[in-house]
């Protein structure tokens, strides 16, 4: 078959044929997301903290940390880690585990500016007034300052889903059967790389579609219901007390 | 008799004394030097020039501020230079602003949460009361403060001056054995000021102990039984309400002209 532009014949049968591929491919894409994002979540409240520290050299080595970073090219990472990290280090990567690794790596350290930001943004007031009435720090963290940093932080973690979704095409190049990966054994076998490339790209964006007013579902349930929250949360601790 | 008995050694029966502290931010001394002591029952009153170190002084009652150097005693026992471990240091810190409740100028009330959430949250958390129990006696605490059908309200949808009155209510359910205010009133706007001062007042005649720093010269005159002028990081002069009708210091001749 020659190639030309002009009357290329589409064959979007193709993206039918392998569409368990391409299922597959989506689900792997979100599992490893979901698995970084969950994970660089957690991570990134104490880089954050630490990050904040009066106690200079744990922020110094946060920034350090955040700054390093951002400046290596995340495929670079994934192919250190897996090709070059097992070597000197004797962890045995799969192609998920180092693909989860950077990810989360490098995604901890965006989201904890995030979380910096989202704490900074909260009135030094707001501290001093729990404080005053006896709260200790840890309570006055838990109860006042992050259930308000919480608000500011959901709507850019949603565009970092996003962004965790996308940059884990990625870790294709290492052989993770996910969604990028597949389209492109599926081109390999039909040739047939604008229709295969055109559902992955749909499917990218589909996914992002899905997301964002997820996002702002939550951030306005989030708003609405924090009063709520507290109560459940006293009562909860009221019966943990009562167990004890 | 003075209740502020600079640089004595009489002061035994105070249920808070700062001796002879120092304060300094960078190498502003804000500070420099001063006693205080709070009888139980108490009104005092703390005015004086902006920059002078009134909040400075009354945050360090509380320890919000910890000063450079000097000593703080709350019902004889010692809460400064800290006694115990840092662990523990802690749980003395927390047991001690328990006891006291502060108002900010600012209200500095929790927007994530309705005004009986406010009310609440250290009658649970620091108090360890039940859920019934705690908002039972936060209710009480609104109703005191003339707020009973704003429960349910969040702080931006109230007033400046319901807001305080939400931030008392919040001190005030603890049942503090000493109430700190940091210009309550200077965030209002005039029409407001009033209710905030009435529930001080009403305070005041029910025998809270209160430290109160404040440009409302007319509150000072009405309640205060010792009125401290601060200025330049000292207590320029103090004394009863004489102190306001017949100063004796020029600069606190010069202040009150200026206000009045």
């Amino acid at each position: 078959m020659s190639w030309n532009p002009t009357n290329y014949e589409f064959a979007w049968n193709v993206v039918w044929q392998y569409r368990e591929w391409l299922v597959a491919g989506t689900l792997l894409t979100l599992k490893i997301a979901a698995v970084s994002m969950a994970l660089a979540m957690i991570l990134a409240l104490p880089l954050a903290l630490a990050r904040m520290s009066r106690f200079m050299p744990l922020s110094l080595v946060t920034q350090f940390y955040v700054a390093v970073m951002r400046a290596i090219p995340l495929l670079v990472f994934i192919l250190w880690a897996y090709y070059g990290l097992t070597l000197i280090s004797g962890i045995q990567f799969d192609p998920f585990g180092a693909g989860v690794f950077c990810l989360t790596a490098q995604y901890s350290a965006w989201l904890s500016e995030i979380y910096r930001a989202g704490l900074q943004a909260i009135d030094k007031g707001q501290r001093e007034a729990a404080l005053s009435t006896g709260l200790s720090r840890s309570r006055a963290f838990a109860r006042v300052i992050w259930p308000q940093a919480w608000r500011i932080i959901i709507p850019p973690l949603a565009s970092n889903f996003i962004g965790i979704i996308k940059d884990s095409s990625l870790v294709g190049i290492i052989g993770l059967n996910e969604l990028m990966r597949q389209a492109q054994i599926a081109d390999s076998l039909s040739f047939r790389p604008f229709e295969l490339f055109t559902a992955a790209m749909v499917i990218y964006i589909a996914l992002a579609l899905v997301i964002s007013p997820l996002a702002s579902l939550v951030e306005r349930r989030a708003a609405r219901s924090l009063s709520v929250q507290t109560r459940r949360a006293t009562r909860h601790q009221r019966s943990l007390g009562a167990a004890a | 008799m003075s209740p502020t008995v600079a640089g004595s050694s009489s002061n035994a029966g105070a249920l808070l004394e700062l001796r002879d502290v120092h304060k300094a931010f960078g190498h502003v001394e804000v500070i420099k030097g001063v006693t205080v002591a709070v009888r139980k029952g108490e009104h005092v009153v703390i005015f004086g020039p902006s920059g002078g170190g009134k909040s400075t002084l009354l945050r360090m009652m509380n320890l919000l501020e910890e000063p450079d150097e000097g000593t703080l005693t709350f019902e004889g026992k010692q809460y400064f230079p800290h006694t115990e471990n840092v662990l523990n240091r802690h749980l003395a810190l927390q047991k001690l602003r328990s006891q006291i409740g502060m108002v900010f100028q600012r209200f500095n009330l929790y927007p994530h949460l309705d005004a009986l959430h406010n009310v609440t949250l250290a009658l649970t958390d620091v108090k360890k009361m039940g859920w019934k129990a705690a908002r039972k006696k936060a209710e009480a605490s609104l109703v005191e403060v003339g707020l009973k059908d704003r429960m349910d309200h969040y702080p931006a949808q109230l007033s400046g001056g319901q807001q305080q009155r939400v931030a008392i209510a919040r001190a005030l359910a603890m049942d503090p054995k000493l109430m700190l205010f940091d210009e309550p009133t200077s965030a209002l706007d005039p029409e407001l000021i009033g209710e905030v001062l009435g529930v001080m007042e009403r305070l005041a005649r029910e025998g809270m102990t209160m430290v109160v720093v404040t440009h409302e010269m007319g509150f000072a005159r009405k309640v205060g039984d010792s009125l401290l002028f601060v200025s330049g990081g000292v207590i320029a002069e103090s004394g009863g309400r004489e102190v306001l009708s017949d100063p004796r210091e020029p600069r606190t001749k010069a202040f009150l002209e200026a206000v009045l």
